[in-house]
């Protein structure tokens, strides 16, 4: 048959229209199986790379944490310790303070505890070999019992040993018992003529020291009782000089209800070293943690890597490390308490860190799985539709053109680059074809995949982020905080005050405090650590006992000296410019004269028969943000039944999810509603309304207040 | 960054740091190295905080330590500008009498 040239022709465009389209679906078929080969291998690196990640993350993440929560319990005991240190100072100065002169009251003689029965609170006195005069101590008794009386009302720990030894080796003391009416029972030991200051272990240790003005931690020593005590002890003077020894001392156990409260599981062991190396405190003694061994240093332990750490502890380091200690792996992490080289250290078990990374490692693999799965649907999707492209390709070449093949041939490209793309870990990439069919569609499969690829990624990142944060136990950071905080409130007659934080996830910010200074003067302080997070923990921390210190001090010389004192000494410690705004106030509940000094935080509100005033503020800047700055104090009576609520800005500045703040204004109405409340009644009224505003938002700041009742004396 | 616009323009010699927004905790750290940055090619730095709407202990912590740096490098820092709830915070904690405050850039000497 013949041809014409036209049919030649289209003969000609056929078979090269074929030629072209079988080429054109061969590359096709082979560049999507490359893909897909590619991206499968790809998925697979990713997962096992992502997953690493993960662990390793988790793990790192939880040692820092562990690092820092253990530095926050460091802390937490040295709070417990510098409280004793800061009493031993306050005493010894009165002590050395004593004239022939000074003495007023002479209505206080010790007893003597071979004949009468001594009760928790009460002085007692012991005259050593030398059988000494009990005169001097009872001068010293009648000077040091109203400071110390108060100092110890300030401390939570029970029982509380306050001993001084003189040289001529008689003693006075003090025990602070857990009841009023405790009875003081001493070993017989104590009793006998035998029993001389000069004897006592912690005497010598002072004595033979070179520090002679500043406290001392000294080393673990059994009492003539039997049971381990810590002692912090410094010599006082007289006018001749040094003259004895004076101290405080707790029972090891004592430590350990501070440590232990915060212990996050039981089977963690929770150890303090001394600088020597020996254990002074293990919460479970055995072997080498043993606590009765004090010629034992635990750097000479026979298990290495338990050696080696405690040389690190002994060198004041903050860190963690495995040690195989008790047929088990663990994780020692450890930090330094106090300025003698103390050192707290804390077994967790291996598998507990651990377990929680695997975890999320495995919980990694598990998403990419799905994600794999997903991509074979997709593929094997795309495999179909590219055979009926290919089909309707042949048959559009033929009937229509190449450049419906282009346009065809560049969707796929543009689907199989994307893939590419996405499986290289660039998954933000978004797939851009509008040729309004199944390619069309496919590609929105497949961005529609990217963001849940990217949201597995976030919700890998928090899910990470989470857990290791329940593993190492953020939650007992926050707790450490709240638990340094007093509690229980003041219910008196005449005064009544409660107090309450709520802390935001994160550690750090506020903080208060109460105190009785005498029979009749109140402390009270509310403060807001600019920052939160560890270091402004410690921070926060530090200022209270720096300020709790110095007002119990230096009181009588007035408030505001005593803030100037406090912010001297805490500008001195800060750093970065990081600041607290302090309001504190000393109310005497005989008089209702309240003084107070605000150092930059905001006023408090002062409630009387429906009247609402914001006590008036002085020209101070916050606290520790530079020396040298002159508080001034203010003053105002209370009538009776007032009510005097602090707060922090976490109160008025609380957000709901519209970022709108709760605002004084509605702190005023609320409080005006809420008329003539007791502070627990108040405080509970503000923080349910703030609440109630907040809604679904999330806390970002510390919420906390301290409300005062002045009843007045009445009759 | 989120929620914090900062600009710098020169004004008869000083350099004039302007924040629109909020500067809070999130963007404290941003906020307080781009404050810095300006400050060490700066002899005179002005805050601008006529734009802020919102500021946290954080922020004025970011201004102390811009206020501290400025002391111990002699050179001056002035703030200018708070108004409304920025002004009551900061007058709030008298960050007055540590830092130069006056009321607009318009005031800058």
């Amino acid at each position: 048959m013949k041809l014409d040239i036209r049919r030649k022709i289209l003969l000609l465009m056929g078979i090269s229209g074929l030629i072209t389209a079988l080429l054109l679906g061969a590359i096709l078929t082979l560049g999507l199986n490359t893909a897909y080969d590619t991206l499968d291998k790809q998925a697979f690196t990713m997962a096992q790379g992502v997953s690493d990640e993960a662990v390793n993350y988790s793990q790192k993440l939880a040692r820092k944490r562990l690092e820092n929560i253990i530095r926050l319990k460091a802390y937490h005991i040295n709070e417990v310790i510098g409280e004793m240190e800061g009493n031993v100072i306050i005493l010894s100065d009165k002590i050395s303070q004593i004239s022939d002169t000074s003495i007023k009251n002479k209505s206080i003689i010790p007893k003597d505890p071979r004949t009468d029965t001594v009760y928790s609170g009460e002085w007692y006195y012991l005259p050593g070999a030398d059988d000494y005069s009990p005169q001097y101590a009872t001068d010293i008794a009648n000077d040091l019992n109203a400071t110390l009386h108060n100092l110890s009302k300030g401390e939570k720990a029970r029982p509380l040993y306050f001993y001084i030894g003189s040289e001529n080796g008689w003693s006075l003391r003090m025990d602070i018992l857990p009841n009023d009416n405790d009875k003081v029972n001493l070993p017989q030991a104590a009793l006998t003529r035998d029993y001389d200051a000069r004897d006592r272990s912690w005497y010598k240790y002072v004595m033979q020291a070179e520090i002679k003005n500043a406290p001392l931690y000294v080393p673990l020593y059994s009492s003539a009782g039997g049971s381990a005590m810590l002692s912090i002890a410094m010599p006082y003077k007289d006018k001749d000089g040094i003259a004895g020894v004076l101290g405080v001392s707790i029972p090891s156990s004592t430590l350990s209800a501070a440590m232990e409260d915060n212990t996050r599981d039981k089977s963690d062991i929770s150890f303090l070293l001394d600088s020597q190396g020996h254990v002074i405190y293990s919460s479970l003694p055995v072997e080498d943690l043993a606590t009765d061994r004090s010629d034992f240093d635990l750097r000479n332990s026979g298990i290495e890597s338990l050696a080696q750490a405690a040389q690190s502890m002994t060198a004041g380091e903050t860190g963690s490390t495995v040690v195989d200690i008790y047929e088990d792996s663990y994780f020692l992490v450890y930090a330094p308490v106090g300025s003698q080289g103390w050192s707290l250290g804390e077994l967790i078990s291996y598998n507990e860190v651990q377990e929680p990374a695997d975890y999320i490692g495995y919980l990694v693999k598990s998403e990419f799985k799905e994600i794999q799965n997903e991509l074979q649907l997709v593929f094997s999707g795309v495999r179909t539709i590219s055979l009926i492209a290919f089909i309707l390709l042949l048959i559009s070449i033929i009937l229509v053109s190449r450049p419906m093949a282009g346009h065809f041939s560049k969707s796929i490209r543009t689907l199989s680059e994307g893939v590419k793309h996405i499986s290289e870990g660039n998954f933000s990439e978004e797939l851009s074809i509008n040729s309004g069919d199944e390619m069309e569609l496919l590609a929105d499969r497949f961005n529609a995949m990217t963001k849940d690829l990217n949201k597995y990624m976030d919700d890998l990142t928090r899910v990470t982020q989470e857990q290791a944060e329940v593993t190492a136990g953020l939650d007992v950071a926050t707790k450490i905080q709240k638990g340094m905080l007093p509690e229980g409130g003041i219910t008196s007659s005449i005064v009544s005050l409660d107090a309450d934080m709520q802390p935001a996830i994160e550690v750090g910010g506020d903080f208060y405090d109460y105190y009785y200074l005498d029979d009749t003067h109140l402390a009270f302080t509310i403060a807001d650590v600019s920052d939160k997070g560890i270091p402004s923990a410690i921070f926060m921390v530090v200022s209270r006992i720096i300020l709790k210190n110095c007002i119990n001090l230096y009181y009588q010389d007035g408030l505001a000296n005593a803030v100037t004192l406090a912010n001297d000494q805490c500008s001195q410690l800060s750093n970065d410019g990081m600041f607290v705004t302090v309001w504190t106030g000393v109310l005497n509940t005989a008089t209702g004269e309240l003084i107070y000094v605000n150092a930059g935080h905001n006023a408090p509100v002062l409630l009387h028969d429906k009247e609402l005033l914001y006590l008036p503020k002085g020209k101070c800047p916050m606290m520790g943000f530079m020396e040298g700055i002159e508080y001034k104090q203010q003053s105002i009576m209370l009538k009776p039944d007032s009510l005097l609520l602090l707060y922090t800005d976490g109160v008025t500045e609380a957000m709901n999810e519209n970022k709108e703040m709760y605002s004084k204004e509605r702190m005023e109405e609320i409080l005006k509603g809420l008329g003539d409340s007791s502070p627990k009644e108040t405080i509970n009224g503000v923080r349910q309304d703030v609440a109630k505003f907040v809604g679904k938002a999330k806390q970002s700041d510390d919420i906390t207040m301290v409300a005062v009742k002045y009843n007045g004396i009445k009759g | 960054m989120e929620d914090i616009n900062i600009s710098v323009e020169e004004k008869k010699g000083w350099s004039v740091l302007l924040l629109q927004g909020r500067l809070d905790r999130v963007n404290a750290e941003y906020v307080g190295s781009k404050a810095e940055e300006t400050m060490a090619a700066a002899a005179k730095m002005a805050a601008d905080l006529s734009g802020l709407e919102y500021i946290s202990s954080a922020g004025i912590r970011v201004l102390l330590r811009l206020a501290k740096k400025s002391k111990a490098d002699g050179k001056e820092f002035v703030i200018c500008g708070a108004d409304g709830f920025v002004k009551e915070i900061l007058e709030d904690s008298n960050m007055d009498m540590l830092v130069t405050m006056i009321n607009s850039v318009e005031q800058l000497p």
